[in-house]
C-alpha cells in the first residue's frame, strides 16, 4: 500500500519547492508593491520639486530683478540708458532676466498642468507686456510715468504672490508625501505581518508534512523487517522441509529393505525361542524407525494425502475421550465450539494428529495444573492481516484454538518451535517433531498457524484452516478383516533405482503368485514395456536418478500402453511432485515404507479396476 | 495546498486593496453652494460690519458668479459651530480659529491680508508708567485679552515664555482675561491691572473712533510677527471654486480706483495666497496648551 503513494522523498521534495515557490511569490508581491509605491512616491516628488524650483529659483529671482528696476527708479537711475550712463544697473537686462525666469517657470507649469495657478499666470504674463511696453515709452521720455510704476508694482504683486502660491503648494504636496509614505510604512508592516504569518503557516504545514512522511517511512521499514522475519522464518521452515523431506525419503528406502527382509524372514521359516526374540526386537526398533520417518515425511510432506471436507467440531469431539486421557485431572478442560461451522479440506487423521499434538504440548506446559481451552469459529482473514503475516493468504477459514495457562513460550524460542527435533522438553520426554508436524498438517492444508505466548500468562495455537467448498463425506473405514492376502498372476514391472527395495518387491510379488519384471531407472523401464505387451501393471519409485521420474515413467507408459495399470510408491519430497502436475497419479500412490500386505491389497486393488 | 491558495490571495487583496486605499484616502464627496456664505467674527457692532463688507461681497458676486451673503457669527465658538455645520462655506477664521477647524473640520486656509502674514501683538502700559521692559512688572498685575483670541493671548504667551522666559502666572501677582480686546484697554486705564496685550488694529480703530487717546497708553513691547486672520473654506469645497475665490481675492488691487475700497475696508493692501504651514508654529503652540484635544471640540 505504501508503493502507490508518493515515496517520502517525493513528499519532502514537493514540500520544500513548495516552501521555497510561496517565498519566491511573497517576495514578488512584496517587492512589485514596494516599487509600485516607490513610483507613486518618486511622482509626487518630483512635483513638489517642481513648485520648489518654480517658487525659489524662478519665481523669487524675477521678483528680485524686479525690486532692482523699482529701487532704480525710485533712488532717481536713469531708467533708460547705456551702460555706460547707469554702470551700477541695467533695466533692459534686469527685464530680460525677469522674462527669462518667468518662461523657465511656464514650462515647469507645463509638465503638470493642474491649472490652479492659470489666471494669475495670464495676469504675470500681461503686467509683463504692459512693463516692457511701457519700458519702450520711459526710453523715450526718461522719465518714468506713475503707470508704469504702477505695473511695474502689479508685477511684482504677481509674482510674490505666485512665489508663495508654489510654496505652499509645496508644502502640501510635501504632506500628501509624508502621509503617503506613512500609509506605505502601516500597508508593509501590515503586509510583512500576513506574510510572515503565512510563512509560519505553511513552513510548519511542510514541516509537518515531512515529519509524517519520515514518520510513515520509519513506520514503513519497521513494517517491513517484521514481514522479512517472517519470511525468513517460513523460508527456514521451507528448508528444513526439503532437508527432512530427502532424509526421510533415503532413510524410508532403508527401512523399507529391512521391514521387507523381515517380512520374507517371517515367510520363509516359522523362528522360535531367542531367534524370534531377536526377530521381534528388530521388527519392534524397525516399526519405531519407521514411525519417525513417517512424522518427518508428514512434517515435510506438502500435499495430504486422502483429503476430505471434514468438521472440525466432529473431529475434536470424536477425540474427547482420548484428550481426556492424555491431560492430567489438575487441567480443566473446556471446550467452546462454534455452531454452523464452515468444514475444511484435511486429511482428519493429520488433523488429530494435529490436535493431539497440541494439547500434549498445552498439558506439558501446565505441569501444576491450569485451564485448556478448545474453540473453533468461523473467521475471515483479510487483506490487511495477510499484509502483515506473508505465509497467510486472506479468504475465508476454520478457526481452531487451543488455548493454556502454561509457562508461555519466550520470543526468542517462539521462531524454532516448528522445527523438527526443537525441544524444550527433557530428554525422552518429546521427540521435537510434535509441532513440526502441525506445521507441515497446516501447510499442506494451505492454512496458516498464528502464535501468541506470554510468559507466565499462556499460549494459544490459533490454527486456521480454509473453508471447504464441499458437503462432508463420512467416510467408513473398510475394516480389512481378511487376514489372507490377495493373489495374482499378472505380470508386474517393478522400478526402483534401489536393488534391495527391487528385490524385497519382487521376492513378495512372486510368493503372491504374480510374474515380475525389474527395471533399475525409467529408461530401461520404457525397454522392458517396449520388449514385454503383456506387462499388466507398472509399479514404480517416484524418485530415481536417470533424468526420467516415476511420473514421467508412468506417463510414457500409459501413453505406449493405455490398459497398464500404474502404482507409484514414495516418500514424499517437495521437489519431485512440484516439477510435475501429473495429480492423475496421485490417486494410486503408495507410502514409504510400506508393508507388504500394503502393496498386496493397493495391486490387487489396482488390477480390479475395469 | 488549498489554504495556502487562500492566503497567497489574501496577501495579494491586502496588498492592491491597501495600495488603493492609499490613494483614495480622504477624497470625499466634494461640494458646491448655491450660496457662498461668508461667516466672520463680531468685531464691530452688527451695522457697521455689514456696511464694511459690502463691497466685498459685491466685488465676490460679481467676480465668482456666485450670490454670496455674510453671516456674522455672536463668537470665536459659533463660528467654528457655524464653519462645522457648513451653515457658512468660508469663513475668516483668527488663528486659533482655524487651527482648531483645520484639525477637527478639515478646514482649508485660502487667503489673508498682507498685514495678517505679519501680525503683532502690543503689550501696553499706561502712559505715566515708568517701566522700561516685561521684566519691571514682576509681581505686577497683568491681562490677557480672550482666552481663546490668538493676537490677545495664544501668541502673546508664546513669546513671553520664549523671549521674555515668562511664564505669566509664576511671574505676575495675578493674570486676568478680558472678554474683548477694548476691555483689555479699558482696564489697563483705569488702573485695574498694569500690563495688557491687546490687538494693535482694535488700538488704532479705537483711537481713530476717539474711544483712546492717542497718548492714554504707551507701547511697551512688540511681540515678534506671526500669521493670524485667514479666510478659511471646506476642503471639500469645489476644486475650481476654491480656485476662482482664490484668486478673486488676489486680484484685488489697491491701484485700481474700484478695489481701493474693498481694501480699505478691509484695512489692507492686497491678499496673499495662504498654506496650512503658516500656522505651523501656532498649531504647535495652541497642541502644547490642550486647545486642540478632542474635548476642545
Amino acid at each position: 500500500m505504501l508503493d502507490q503513494k508518493d515515496s517520502w522523498i517525493t513528499v519532502i521534495r514537493r514540500q520544500v519547492y513548495n516552501m521555497i515557490g510561496l517565498v519566491i511569490l511573497f517576495i514578488f508581491i512584496g517587492a512589485g508593491f514596494f516599487s509600485w509605491q516607490n513610483s507613486v512616491l518618486s511622482g509626487l516628488q518630483e512635483h513638489a520639486n517642481e513648485y520648489h524650483l518654480a517658487s525659489t529659483t524662478h519665481y523669487l529671482k524675477a521678483s528680485d530683478e524686479l525690486q532692482n528696476i523699482l529701487i532704480a527708479l525710485l533712488s532717481g537711475t536713469p531708467v533708460s540708458g547705456s551702460t555706460l550712463e547707469s554702470p551700477r544697473f541695467n533695466n533692459q537686462s534686469a527685464m530680460y532676466i525677469i522674462q527669462q525666469e518667468v518662461n523657465a517657470a511656464h514650462k515647469l507649469q507645463t509638465t503638470y498642468a493642474d491649472g490652479q495657478f492659470d489666471a494669475l499666470l495670464n495676469m504675470l504674463d500681461t503686467s509683463l507686456v504692459d512693463v516692457v511696453t511701457f519700458m519702450g515709452a520711459v526710453q523715450q521720455s526718461s522719465t518714468a510715468s506713475e503707470q508704469f510704476k504702477n505695473e511695474l508694482a502689479r508685477t511684482q504683486k504677481s509674482l510674490s504672490q505666485l512665489v508663495r502660491l508654489h510654496s505652499i503648494a509645496r508644502e502640501g504636496m510635501m504632506d500628501k508625501i509624508h502621509s503617503h509614505k506613512n500609509r506605505k510604512n502601516i500597508i508593509l508592516f501590515v503586509l510583512s505581518i500576513t506574510l510572515l504569518v503565512a510563512a509560519i503557516f505553511i513552513t510548519r504545514r511542510g514541516l509537518g508534512a515531512i515529519q509524517a512522511a519520515i514518520d510513515e517511512r520509519v513506520a514503513y521499514e519497521e513494517e517491513r523487517k517484521s514481514i522479512e522475519k517472517q519470511l525468513r522464518q517460513s523460508q527456514k521452515m521451507d528448508a528444513i522441509g526439503q532437508l527432512t523431506g530427502g532424509i526421510a525419503h533415503d532413510f524410508n528406502n532403508i527401512l523399507g529393505i529391512i521391514i521387507g527382509n523381515l517380512d520374507l524372514l517371517k515367510f520363509s521359516f516359522s523362528a522360535e525361542g531367542k531367534v524370534l526374540q531377536y526377530l521381534t526386537a528388530i521388527e519392534t526398533a524397525a516399526d519405531r524407525a519407521a514411525n519417525v520417518t513417517k512424522q518427518l515425511l508428514v512434517f515435510s510432506r506438502q500435499q495430504a494425502a486422502d483429503v476430505a471436507a471434514v468438521d472440525i467440531n466432529r473431529a475434536i469431539s470424536s477425540m474427547d475421550i482420548l484428550t481426556t486421557l492424555t491431560v492430567s485431572p489438575q487441567i480443566e478442560v473446556s471446550e467452546n465450539l462454534a455452531t454452523d461451522l464452515w468444514l475444511t479440506d484435511i486429511n482428519f487423521g493429520d488433523l488429530q494428529d494435529a490436535l493431539l499434538n497440541l494439547v500434549i504440548n498445552a498439558r506439558d506446559a501446565m505441569s501444576a495444573g491450569g485451564r485448556l481451552t478448545i474453540e473453533t469459529r468461523n473467521a475471515t482473514l483479510d487483506s490487511a492481516y495477510c499484509s502483515q503475516h506473508p505465509t497467510a493468504q486472506p479468504g475465508e477459514y476454520v478457526q481452531l484454538s487451543i488455548s493454556d495457562t502454561g509457562t508461555g513460550i519466550s520470543v526468542d524460542l517462539q521462531e524454532r518451535i516448528f522445527e523438527p527435533f526443537f525441544t524444550t522438553k527433557a530428554e525422552g520426554k518429546g521427540t521435537g517433531l510434535g509441532l513440526a508436524m502441525v506445521f507441515g498438517f497446516i501447510e499442506r492444508s494451505k492454512g496458516h498457524i498464528k502464535l501468541y505466548s506470554e510468559q507466565g500468562i499462556g499460549t494459544t495455537f490459533h490454527v486456521y484452516l480454509p473453508r471447504s467448498k464441499m458437503k462432508e463425506e463420512v467416510k467408513v473405514s473398510s475394516e480389512q478383516g481378511a487376514k489372507a492376502l490377495p493373489t495374482g498372476n499378472e505380470t508386474i514391472l517393478v522400478v526402483d533405482d534401489e536393488p534391495g527395495l527391487v528385490a524385497i518387491a519382487q521376492e513378495s510379488l512372486q510368493l503372491l503368485g504374480y510374474h515380475v519384471l525389474t527395471a533399475s531407472d525409467g529408461n530401461q523401464a520404457m525397454e522392458q514395456l517396449a520388449a514385454e505387451p503383456s506387462i499388466d501393471l507398472l509399479f514404480s519409485d517416484v524418485v530415481m536418478p536417470g533424468g526420467m521420474n516415476g511420473y514421467q515413467l508412468a506417463e510414457g507408459a500409459v501413453e505406449a500402453m493405455p490398459e497398464l495399470k500404474v502404482l507409484l510408491a514414495s516418500g514424499y519430497t517437495k521437489k519431485a511432485i512440484s516439477q510435475n502436475g501429473q495429480a492423475r497419479f496421485d490417486a494410486n500412490l503408495l507410502n514409504k515404507p510400506y508393508t507388504q500386505s500394503e502393496l498386496a491389497l493397493q495391486i490387487r486393488s489396482l488390477l480390479d479396476q475395469s | 495546498m488549498k489554504s495556502i491558495w487562500l492566503i497567497v490571495l489574501l496577501v495579494i487583496t491586502l496588498a492592491v486593496g491597501g495600495a488603493y486605499l492609499t490613494n483614495q484616502s480622504m477624497q470625499e464627496s466634494v461640494y458646491t453652494p448655491l450660496i457662498l456664505h461668508l461667516g466672520v467674527l463680531p468685531d464691530q457692532d452688527d451695522e457697521s460690519l455689514r456696511a464694511r463688507y459690502s463691497p466685498l461681497l459685491d466685488y465676490l458676486t460679481e467676480e465668482v458668479g456666485l450670490e454670496v451673503e455674510l453671516v456674522v457669527a455672536s463668537d470665536y465658538s459659533h463660528l467654528r459651530h457655524l464653519f462645522k455645520n457648513k451653515e457658512v462655506d468660508m469663513a475668516r477664521f483668527g488663528g486659533l480659529g482655524f487651527v482648531q477647524a483645520n484639525t477637527f473640520y478639515d478646514a482649508e486656509p485660502l487667503v489673508m491680508r498682507d498685514i495678517d502674514t505679519r501680525f503683532v501683538s502690543w503689550f501696553l502700559v499706561r502712559a505715566n508708567s515708568d517701566a522700561q521692559n516685561i521684566a519691571d512688572f514682576k509681581g505686577k498685575t497683568f491681562s490677557f485679552g480672550s482666552q481663546l483670541s490668538t493676537s490677545g493671548h495664544i501668541m502673546p504667551r508664546y513669546f513671553l515664555r520664549t523671549n521674555q522666559h515668562v511664564v505669566p502666572e509664576e511671574f505676575f501677582s495675578r493674570v486676568d482675561y478680558a472678554a474683548a480686546h477694548d476691555k483689555t484697554v479699558y482696564s489697563i486705564l483705569n488702573n485695574e491691572v498694569d500690563l495688557g496685550v491687546v490687538n494693535p488694529v482694535i488700538v488704532k480703530a479705537m483711537i481713530e473712533d476717539g474711544r483712546l487717546k492717542e497718548d492714554g497708553l504707551r507701547l511697551l513691547w512688540e511681540t515678534p510677527p506671526y500669521p493670524d486672520y485667514v479666510w478659511t473654506v471646506h476642503s471639500t469645497l469645489n476644486g475650481e471654486l476654491k480656485t476662482k475665490l482664490r484668486n478673486t481675492f488676489l486680484a484685488l488691487d489697491i491701484l485700481q480706483a474700484k478695489h481701493k475700497n474693498i481694501l480699505n475696508n478691509l484695512g489692507c493692501t492686497e491678499f496673499l495666497p495662504a498654506g496650512v504651514h503658516d500656522f505651523k508654529l501656532l498649531q504647535e503652540v495652541a497642541a502644547s496648551l490642550g486647545l486642540l484635544d478632542s474635548s476642545a471640540q
